[in-house]
């Protein structure tokens, strides 16, 4: 009889250890996986958004150290160079370039091209003028066709203030 | 040497009570292994949980003091723009949408606060305009898309502005 006794006290004990120990463990850590899933979500969006702010950063970064290079340039010679350089590696053909310096407080100069050339030739070279590290930034480009090929209108500006 | 003490002898156990007591203690046995699984689990959580607040927490810092120091201005837009999203990208993601059967005719970049591209496009017929329309307007890259006048017979010639949204999530 007494040996019966110590077996039920056995096995509640362990039913109470189940009950008050064990589930409510297993509780809260259902709850710890659904608050790790939520942060882990949220961390992922957080990342992603630094991501792109920090090339942001970076940008903005390198946007004012070359705005920095060509405030201590003959900005337009430099630019048209530039351009210059760019058009020498391109098949584009009735070329009109015009570089001059602006009155607006955030550039220096402009940069105004119209060229004609097949479509591929126009949108690479619409793409290697403003290349990271060209130190352009585009204002306009329009694209429309021509009796032979496609005709580019691009605008550009070189960022910076005056000394 | 002989018992002669009067106490009575102890009784043995017999083997069915040898079997309850074991399946108690068997009983105990699991019960506290499963909890003892359980406090190991939970505490592993509750570290999985800091770890990953702490991350978040430290994103969200930098992401605050990042938001403050990126330009906001109508310049600092337009490079990052120009970087982002410079013509062979626009092009490119704009051919992936069009059907066989609808040309780019013309297309032209507007690069501020926000880049706004308008382009003139033909169609062989309405259904195959419609498409691109559908597919610019589910497309993550274009926004605000607003077609032009268009004609419904025959060929269609229209013209469509939208803004292109570049990855980063202002």
């Amino acid at each position: 009889m007494r040996a019966r006794l110590a077996a039920l006290a056995l096995l509640l004990v362990a039913v109470v250890v189940y009950a008050a120990v064990a589930r409510p463990l297993r509780q809260q850590q259902s709850l710890a996986a659904d608050e790790y899933r939520r942060l882990r979500d949220e961390r992922r969006t957080q990342q992603s958004r630094l991501a792109a702010l920090e090339r942001r950063e970076s940008r903005d970064q390198s946007l004012a150290a070359a705005a920095d290079a060509w405030s201590r340039r003959d900005v337009v010679r430099e630019a048209r160079l530039a351009v210059l350089r760019t058009l020498d590696q391109a098949s584009l053909r009735d070329v009109r370039l015009g570089v001059s310096r602006t009155n607006t407080p955030a550039a220096l100069a402009s940069v105004k091209l119209t060229a004609q050339g097949d479509f591929g030739d126009v949108v690479h070279t619409s793409g290697q003028l403003v290349r990271p590290g060209s130190g352009f930034v585009l204002e306009s480009v329009r694209m429309s066709p021509r009796a032979e090929g496609v005709n580019l209108s691009l605008e550009v500006v070189v960022p910076g203030a005056r000394p | 040497m002989r018992d002669f003490s009067s106490r009575p002898r102890a009784r043995r156990l017999e083997p069915r009570e040898w079997a309850w007591l074991a399946v108690g203690a068997l009983a105990v046995l699991l019960s506290a292994g499963t909890a003892w699984d359980a406090w190991r689990d939970n505490r592993a959580a509750v570290v999985r949980v800091a770890t990953v607040r702490a991350e978040r927490d430290a994103a969200g810092a930098r992401l605050r003091a990042l938001e403050s120091q990126v330009r906001r201005d109508s310049m600092g837009n337009q490079a990052w723009l120009t970087l982002e999203a410079p013509p062979p990208r626009v092009v490119a993601d704009l051919a992936e949408l069009l059907p066989p059967e609808v040309r780019l005719e013309q297309l032209s970049l507007k690069y501020g606060t926000r880049l706004e591209v308008e382009m003139t496009v033909s169609a062989r017929d309405a259904a195959a305009y419609d498409l691109f329309l559908e597919r610019l307007g589910a497309s993550p890259r274009f926004g605000e898309v607003s077609p032009g006048e268009e004609n419904r017979a025959g060929e269609v010639k229209a013209q469509v502005r939208a803004a292109y949204r570049e990855e980063d999530a202002r």
